[in-house]
């Protein structure tokens, strides 16, 4: 069956998860710009009550504000629901909007803080801590929700080797208790000379596969070579 | 034979999240320009 034989989602579901994607991100803009514009008159604002007010809000900084906080939990529930209706990487697609808030947000207060605006100078301290503090609550959880990058271990060729030639040996072992011929494609050798090479083409496995030391190995090849010489 | 291969999403969708994200930043600043 084809991928799109089985797809789980929906056109519907596509357009109102773009939907989502949109219009969260455009809230995520207006809260980005709309604090911008309420640090550059200082970092605070005030508009409507019954109070007398010292400074008063950029025009229409408020509405920006309030679509954009509001904004953001509606299109950010949309988001959510599509996506898991899409499912994947879609599904959780939306939680990439709370680092975004915070990074966002929180490099205002790191370049406001570094070059305030107006005639003041110097570090703002009631700007740099806030930044950090942003960041951080931004930046972490980020780290958390990146992909997990294992580190790609190629597989050990010598393990294998030795494992496959364990389970081998293992299995002749089997195989001349009971009895069984063990079946092979080496040529049937016969002979006293054939039965030295064979010893040390098994010496040489051993070592191969690890049984053997290099050292052991050299000795049990001279034992046999001397016994030969001897014999 | 063993089991459904797992389901991957076409990258057309991929494509059309990234202009969402695209298009939401423009919408985002031309709001702001609109409303300000």
């Amino acid at each position: 069956m084809n991928d799109e034989a089985r797809r789980p989602f929906t056109t519907g579901d596509v357009v109102l998860y773009a939907v989502g994607v949109v219009g969260l991100v455009a809230c995520l803009t207006l809260l980005f710009l709309g604090m911008r514009a309420v640090m550059d008159i200082g970092g605070y604002c005030a508009d409507g009550g019954p109070y007398e007010i010292n400074q008063h809000c950029p025009e229409g900084i408020p509405l920006v504000m309030i679509l954009g906080v509001f904004g953001l939990f509606g299109f950010g529930a949309l988001m959510g629901w599509k996506g898991v209706a899409i499912g994947g990487v879609y599904a959780g697609l939306v939680l990439l909007a709370w680092p975004a808030l915070f990074l966002s947000l929180g490099w205002n207060f790191l370049e406001y803080a570094f070059n305030p605006p107006g005639d003041e100078s110097g570090i703002v301290w009631g700007w740099l801590i806030p930044g950090v503090l942003f960041v951080l609550m931004g930046g972490l959880p980020l780290l958390a929700l990146l992909p997990e990058r294992r580190p790609t271990k190629a597989p050990d060729s010598t393990e294998l080797r030795r494992t496959r030639s364990r389970l081998v040996n293992a299995m002749a072992a089997r195989a001349d208790q009971r009895g069984w011929r063990v079946a092979s494609n080496a040529p049937t050798r016969s002979g006293p000379q054939d039965d030295l090479v064979s010893k040390l083409e098994r010496l040489s496995a051993l070592r191969l596969n690890g049984t053997l030391t290099e050292l052991e190995f050299e000795q049990a090849k001279r034992a046999l070579l001397d016994a030969k010489a001897g014999g | 034979m063993f089991g459904a291969e797992p389901y991957r999403h076409p990258r057309w969708l991929a494509v059309v999240v990234v202009a969402a994200v695209v298009g939401g930043l423009w919408l985002g600043v031309w709001l702001f320009g609109a409303i300000t």
